[in-house]
């Protein structure tokens, strides 16, 4: 892993050398007495109190550095146990590479390898494997719930989950022992109820934890809302719509939208990622055709499908492919239409917003999309929409927005659709969107691929183990399918060969940490 | 009296017989030296040889040459195979033995054989001198080229049967002085160790109709090789089966501070997994009914063994609880219920071959090394014995790798780890279980027993063995049932399932739903092929759970990276990251590698990480 196994100090740059900043942080670890440092600083290290800041100048050979604020932690007391001094210096990347020649230069202190810092609080007992992996998360998150999982890691709560699987796993094994060295004193009856409420409980807590491990990974990471549909269906419109400001060309000619845009949108202080796609369509132009491709990927591996519907044309046969959960109608405004019953149903289940786009299109502006949706129509007479022999509903949506109508059910009112202005579309979109998400969070999710891929494993072993658990006789083959799992588990909660597992997680360590 | 031997035994029970049979087939002079009064090989405790991962060790014994599973099947009064409708991989023989027959069998065997003396004697001292060990005893002096030290619970042995306390290891016979004053250079633990024995019980007191029988088991195997698998040599009776009620354990929990064990009176750690029954009444306090298994202890005594209520309480308590349990309302007592502690030699401080690091030449094995049971002493008298021999005659060492045996497990466990409670064989010490079964002994040990080079009955027995093994093995992996409609209306036949693709005669074996054995025999028996039912039956089993097995291997070499690594105990056992509990283990065993550190009793989980952690 590391090419230099040795316990000599370490030094790095905290804060990252990739642009001057106000204010850089170094950090040097392991040595042994604080004395050793006195060289290059004024003050009189001996009198440093640990944990308190300290002004003074850095020096060396009569010549001066800097003026910094240096942090004395002391080991054990420390990051990761080892006597750590950190000093906060100019942030000009010059100085601080300065500074870190200097210190390697006139001293045993060695430049840190990635997360070398780290690799010694864990190998100093500060840090369990599955915290190291919590901070690899913190450091590295590109999302709140990668942040959030971090910190879990970090406290040790999901590792806490694990220890109890263990806890109940062991139980298990137990009673399996006691079934075969023990089954004349205890009798056949009573063990194998023992075996049969371990076998249960176990399973439940491993189900438990597969819930949380097989939640979609990218919808945490970088939760893609897609817009989609035929050519020119409005997706630019909604999309520039939505984001306030004219990102997307828009125009009436179809294939406007070539390759796919994004845009990060935060909504309650969760980050999506908003997505308009190239229209669906057999196309010869292989601009074109390569973003429909890109579409189709981005579709597939969507947090949020939207399916974007201009309502004048015949869309019969889009509803009937789509598997979008949420349904857009767009040129609402422009053509009476119906419904038939065989359309109705298949907007069964999904969640559906009628809306119009007439303003935008007419503006000959590129911009201004939204002042344009804002300014559009009046009152829509349910006469116009709703002629076909079903009648629309207006009950509430999945997060109670009238908007939305639920296409089935057989008593409903009649009652105008309210004309969409954008921020409630905005708004009406975001908390649909907020509380999939939240949804999705409340069964606690693990993001890390080598836990989730153990949790998936032991998962499979223990299926296996059932059903042979409830078909076999044989003590023996039982015993041994849960050893099986007995190792994974070991491995989960970071009882394994360390060489399988640290390259791998250090090597995402910035140098520092 | 002959006064020189090459090897000398002190102690003639399970393990000194054991250790001077192996050593008299290498044409040593062989001494056993043991108390008056009490014939070799008794059974002081349970009247039961085998049982579940002990069975396995007798067959071990009786495939290296040792003469325990011999004596066994000679003086069998009750078979029984244990675990029988849990799968073919932990089922073990077990065996009621008739303790006079089988005395008086070791007796006249030892008698019969040339290069093995037994001298009754109390021993006083030993000397090591040079390359001489000097042997004083009530009957001279004895000089040995080495000494194999196998003395039970007679090492400063002390017994309790309430506030009466008598010095000596068994209640038939004399004391002997503590190992220190015998070994002076030999390092033993610092806490004693506890064994009991419960109250013998007069037949004619008993009533058997209040009780489930348990008759002697026809389709049990023998354990010796030479002898029909299912010859009875005597007449077979049965074992009963009561329980403890209420009442029973309402007079043990009463009389609590009357009790050895828990007023302090004894101090040593007995056996968690076979505990008195004053254990199981403060321990459980809401658990009443406890299996009480009455066996006979002879077919010429009127002696009964009342298995699970073994007990240190004073006599007229011991009376009391054993007259509240079914059956047993008019019991008469014979001999009473007692504990026993004694010294143990630490046995970190031997060799893998049981010989002492600290006096070279002197062996220990048995009780003595903190094991209980007559099979777990008798392995480790054969291991003691036969390395005594070996390097007496300047040949290599004999360790049985703890994969192919029990007995290599025990051995293992015993030299690597500081004992703190008696040792007892279970299945799950061993990390092969699905391999290290009965019905394979003989291909798990015969490499083991040829290497000695020995070259008796046994030995062409296993060569002659192990050809008709490989012959029907290589033979179940080769043929193949083609799919056709021939070999469909067989398997219609048997209900062996259906044949859509071409099988081979071991997949079809290993059917889940098929009973591997059954299947084989009826193949065979089609088939006209003629093998003994022994060579059938551990063939299929083999087949069966082969994949098992490899796959057992794989996931354990991967462990085996991790457990070979080596640890720093010292630096562990100060780490605040470590609990207090689990500190206070460490320094006790000293665990020099993962693996040890797993497998010490009560380590967390939580430490485990830690120290994994700290590997890198």
């Amino acid at each position: 892993m590391f090419e230099v196994f040795d316990d000599l100090p370490i030094i790095a740059c905290s804060t990252g050398l990739s642009q001057n900043a106000a204010i850089g942080v170094i950090r040097i670890s392991g040595f042994k007495d604080i004395l050793e440092l006195q060289p290059f600083f004024n003050t009189q290290l001996e009198n440093l109190e640990p944990n308190y800041v300290k002004y003074c100048k850095l020096q060396h050979d009569g010549k001066f550095y800097d003026d910094v604020v240096i942090t004395f932690f002391k080991g054990p007391n420390s990051y990761n146990a080892e006597n750590i001094l950190e000093i906060s210096v100019h942030g000009n990347i010059l100085n601080i590479k300065r500074i870190l020649n200097l210190f390697t230069n006139n001293s045993d202190i060695r430049l840190a390898n990635n997360g070398e810092f780290t690799y010694r609080a864990l190998k100093n007992g500060k840090l369990t494997l599955s915290q190291v992996e919590g901070l690899d998360s913190l450091l590295n998150a590109t999302s709140s719930s990668m942040l959030d999982q971090g910190l879990d890691l970090l406290h040790g709560d999901l590792f806490k989950r694990y220890l109890e699987l263990r806890g109940e796993f062991t139980k298990l094994r137990s009673n399996v022992e006691l079934n075969i060295d023990f089954l004349e004193d205890i009798g056949e009856e009573q063990g194998n109820k023992l075996l049969d409420e371990s076998v249960n409980k176990v399973g439940e807590l491993i189900e438990s934890l597969l819930d949380s491990a097989t939640v979609d990974k990218a919808n945490f990471l970088s939760p893609n809302i897609v817009f989609y549909g035929l050519p020119n269906a409005g997706k630019s419109s909604l999309f520039n719509n939505i984001l306030s400001k004219d990102r997307a060309i828009v125009s009436d000619v179809e294939g406007t939208t070539r390759d796919y845009i994004s845009e990060y949108i935060n909504i309650d202080g969760l980050s999506f990622n908003l997505v308009d796609t190239a229209g669906l369509r057999e196309t010869k132009n292989k601009i074109e055709e390569s973003g429909i491709t890109k579409a189709k990927d981005l579709i597939s591996e969507a947090f949020l499908k939207i399916q974007v519907i201009n309502i004048s044309e015949n869309f019969k046969k889009v509803l009937k492919e789509t598997d979008a959960e949420l349904i857009i109608f767009t040129h609402v405004d422009i053509t009476s239409f119906k419904f038939t019953v065989d359309e109705a149903k298949l907007l069964e289940g999904r969640a559906t917003i009628f809306c119009d786009l007439k303003n935008v299109k007419k503006s000959s502006k590129i911009y201004g999309s939204m002042g344009a949706l804002e300014s559009s129509l009046g009152p829509i007479e349910p006469g116009s929409f709703y002629a076909g022999p079903i009648e629309p509903i207006f009950k509430n949506g999945p997060i109670g927005a009238e908007y939305f109508i639920g296409p089935t059910g057989a008593n409903q009112k009649s009652r105008p659709i309210e004309p969409i202005i954008s921020h409630e579309l905005r708004s009406i979109l975001g908390a649909y969107i907020v509380s999939k998400f939240n949804n999705l969070n409340n069964i606690d999710p693990i993001l890390i691929d080598r836990q989730r891929d153990l949790i998936n494993e032991i998962s499979m072993c223990y299926e296996e183990f059932q059903s042979i658990y409830q078909d076999v006789q044989d003590i023996g083959i039982i015993s041994s399918e849960i050893n099986n799992i007995d190792n994974k588990i070991s491995r989960l909660i970071g009882i394994t060969t360390p060489d399988d597992v640290l390259q791998n997680i250090f090597s995402n360590f910035c140098i520092g940490k | 009296m002959d006064n020189k031997f090459d090897i000398v035994i002190i102690g003639g029970g399970h393990a000194g017989l054991e250790a001077a049979w192996i050593a008299s087939q290498f044409n040593l002079k062989v001494g056993i030296l043991t108390l008056p009064g009490i014939p070799v090989a008794s059974a002081p405790c349970n009247p039961a040889v085998g049982g579940v991962g002990k069975g396995q060790v007798v067959r071990e014994l009786d495939a290296l040459g040792g003469i325990m599973g011999k004596l066994a099947d000679l003086s069998a009064i009750q078979y029984r195979t244990l675990n029988e409708s849990k799968g073919y991989a932990v089922q073990s023989t077990r065996v009621q033995i008739d303790k006079v027959v089988y005395a008086e069998n070791a007796e006249r065997a030892v008698e019969a054989n040339k290069n093995i003396s037994v001298i009754r004697c109390k021993v006083d001292k030993v000397i090591k001198s040079k390359e001489l060990f000097h042997v004083e005893t009530s009957v001279g002096d004895i000089e040995s080229r080495s000494v194999v030290c196998t003395t039970g619970t007679f090492l400063a042995g002390n017994m309790h049967t309430g506030e009466e306390q008598t010095a000596g290891g068994r209640v038939d016979c004399e004391q002997v002085d503590s190992l220190d004053s015998i070994f002076a250079s030999v390092s033993k633990l610092k806490t004693r160790f506890k064994t009991g024995t419960p109250a013998r019980i007069k037949r004619e007191s008993i009533d058997f109709s209040k009780m489930e029988s348990q008759p002697s088991d026809k389709s049990a195997i023998n354990f010796h090789f030479d002898h029909d698998p299912y010859h009875r040599e005597l007449e077979q009776v049965s074992c009963h089966l009561t329980r403890t009620n209420d009442d029973t354990l309402k007079i043990i929990r009463d009389n609590k501070e009357r009790s050895p064990i828990f007023n302090g009176q004894i101090k040593g750690v007995g056996p968690r997994y076979c505990p008195s029954i004053e254990d199981k009444a403060y321990r459980y306090e809401e658990k009443n009914e406890h299996h009480v298994f009455v066996e006979p202890e002879s077919l010429s005594l009127d002696t009964f063994y009342p298995n699970g209520i073994s007990t240190s309480l004073p006599k007229e308590i011991q009376l009391d609880f054993i007259q509240t349990i079914a059956g047993l309302e008019n019991a008469e007592i014979a001999v009473w219920g007692y504990a026993v502690e004694y010294d143990v030699v630490d046995t970190t401080k031997l060799d893998i071959t049981l010989q002492s690091t600290e006096v070279p030449g002197l062996y220990f094995a048995g009780q003595v090394n903190g094991t209980s049971g007559y099979e777990e002493a008798a392995g480790q008298g054969y291991i003691a014995g036969v390395n005594a021999a070996l390097k007496l005659l300047h040949r290599d060492k004999l360790v049985l790798d703890r994969n192919d045996s029990y007995i290599g497990v025990m051995i293992e466990d015993l030299v690597s780890n500081k004992r703190d409670e008696p040792y007892r064989l279970f299945t799950a010490r061993s990390e092969n279980r699905l391999f290290v079964r009965e019905d394979n002994t003989i291909q798990r040990i015969s490499p083991y027993r040829s290497a000695l080079g020995l070259n008796s009955k046994i030995d062409m027995y296993q060569m002659f063995y192990m050809e008709q093994f490989f012959d029907l093995y290589e033979l179940c992996r080769t043929y193949t049932f083609v799919a056709n409609k021939e070999n469909k209306a067989l398997f219609d036949k048997y209900n062996f399932g259906s044949l859509k693709t071409n099988i081979s005669m071991a997949e079809l074996i290993k059917r889940s739903k098929l009973d591997p054995v059954k299947t084989l025999s009826t193949l065979c028996e089609e088939y006209c092929i003629k093998y003994s039912s022994e060579i059938l039956r551990t063939t299929a089993i083999t087949l069966k759970y082969d994949g098992y097995i490899d796959r057992a291997k794989i996931e354990q070499s991967r462990i085996a990276r991790l457990d070979n690594k080596k640890i720093n105990w010292k630096v562990l056992s100060e780490s605040e990251n470590v609990s207090f509990e689990c500190r206070t283990r460490i320094k006790e065993i000293m665990p020099e590698s993962f693996g040890q550190l797993k497998r010490i009793e009560g380590i967390r989980p939580a430490t485990l990480v830690y120290v994994a952690n700290n590997l890198v």
